[in-house]
């Protein structure tokens, strides 16, 4: 079925996803997990659940910009808008460019890259002001959806348990199977906010600082 | 700054209580920092619950591709099985002995012909040579009553008879060739029997074409 999915049907998904067509988002999916699946084999050092892992980082990244509108089709072809705002043809199909994206978790993972702590949150958080502006509520909406699906792993789950599945520390604790305590993880949770609210200040502070 | 934290997740996540909930929204008023913050906690959390919704129709959709995978795996396999059997039976069918006989003709021949208690015993080589020399007994006299100018109502009777019992012994001894397992001269024989009128064109032409399938091959 590859062979139907042409660079010139990227633009087609493209579309489908943007507007939230559940079908095309299953097609999206399967495609670019056929052509993960083809280079995964050269990925001896992980294994299969690493490899699920990544797959569904870096394929999260992709469905986000698409919807957020950081990728988007004009013409039958495709963009992509970098940090600056700047937008550029997608040189390789998307199946291509999610299999890029984890390749560089890959390496991201392997470098063991911890969590930062910006100094000065305040200044961050100021940055971050409420602003009633739509398209730039839309610019920091992209920006947050893309800060969160490159945070690690381990960070998304502890976060996502926190304020999506409303547990409690000690009920974290305990699915985590970590052997960490409740106060434990609320120190991981904190590091993991604030190097979420760091990454979001990087680059949202950027164009947008005084 | 961790004590801030605690109060914004509480009030995002709604476990303040009435007067504690006043409080912290009247805080909010007068801090822009915290204002902010609680934004963009909010925010967090939104991206949070659509990241998670994601990542469940991924599970889903994984899912029912790996069913999917397996279907077609097992509708190949038994595809493959159900294709190789039915060639199996296509090519072999023909090879098989008891497809090709003329059961009837077997079962009609009576103890008075001497190559059936040789089939009887299974020496078929002899039961051959038996029915050739009696080919060859019953050509010979109808040589004899064919060169006659005029054959008498008895002698035109024998003729006919022997013309018959000739037919007969033709198909008996495809049937043997069979029984040998020589289908090549089998296919031989048939192939200029079917051509001849008979009781047994018919089987002729059905069981020539069984063995044209089987040389094929």
């Amino acid at each position: 079925m590859g062979f139907i999915f042409k660079r010139t049907d990227d633009s087609l998904f493209v579309r489908k996803v943007r507007d939230r067509d559940e079908t095309y988002e299953r097609r999206f999916y399967e495609h670019c997990r056929t052509s993960f699946e083809r280079m995964f084999g050269t990925m001896s050092f992980y294994g299969p659940k690493d490899s699920d892992d990544i797959f569904q980082d870096a394929f999260l990244v992709v469905w986000t910009e698409i919807q957020s509108g950081k990728i988007f089709t004009e013409g039958g072809r495709v963009f992509r808008m970098n940090g600056e705002g700047e937008s550029s043809e997608l040189k390789c199909s998307l199946s291509t460019f999610v299999n890029d994206i984890a390749r560089n978790l890959c390496l991201k993972s392997a470098r063991h890259d911890g969590p930062g702590i910006v100094s000065d949150i305040t200044k961050a958080i100021a940055i971050f002001s409420e602003n009633n502006d739509a398209h730039e509520r839309e610019v920091r909406m992209r920006v947050v959806e893309e800060c969160v699906s490159l945070l690690p792993r381990r960070c998304v789950e502890i976060l996502t348990m926190f304020y999506f599945k409303k547990m409690s520390m000690e009920e974290i604790a305990s699915a985590r199977k970590e052997n960490v305590s409740a106060n434990g993880v609320k120190t991981s949770k904190n590091k993991c906010m604030n190097k979420l609210k760091s990454d979001i200040y990087t680059k949202i502070g950027y164009g947008f600082a005084k | 700054m961790d004590l801030q934290n605690d109060r914004t997740d509480d009030f995002i996540l709604g476990r303040l209580g009435g007067a504690e909930r006043e409080r912290f929204v009247g805080d909010m008023e007068k801090d822009e920092y915290l204002r902010a913050d609680v934004a963009l906690t909010g925010e967090i959390a939104d991206a949070l619950g659509r990241r998670a919704e994601k990542v469940e129709k991924m599970k889903k959709w994984e899912s029912g591709r790996v069913v999917r995978k397996r279907l077609k795996r097992t509708t190949i396999w038994t595809a493959s099985v159900a294709a190789c059997a039915a060639l199996l039976l296509w090519g072999v069918w023909p090879y098989s002995y008891y497809g090709l006989q003329d059961r009837d003709f077997l079962a009609s021949r009576g103890t008075g012909d001497i190559y059936i208690s040789l089939w009887n015993s299974g020496d078929y080589e002899q039961a051959l040579t038996s029915i050739d020399s009696l080919m060859f007994s019953a050509g010979a006299e109808a040589a004899l009553l064919s060169d006659k100018e005029s054959l008498t109502t008895q002698e035109s009777y024998r003729l006919s008879y022997i013309k018959l019992h000739q037919y007969e012994l033709k198909w008996a001894r495809i049937q043997t060739l069979l029984k040998m397992k020589e289908y090549g001269r089998a296919c031989d024989n048939v192939t200029s029997f079917a051509k001849m009128d008979g009781p047994y064109q018919e089987r002729a032409e059905k069981l020539k074409k069984k063995l044209k399938i089987r040389r094929r091959q």
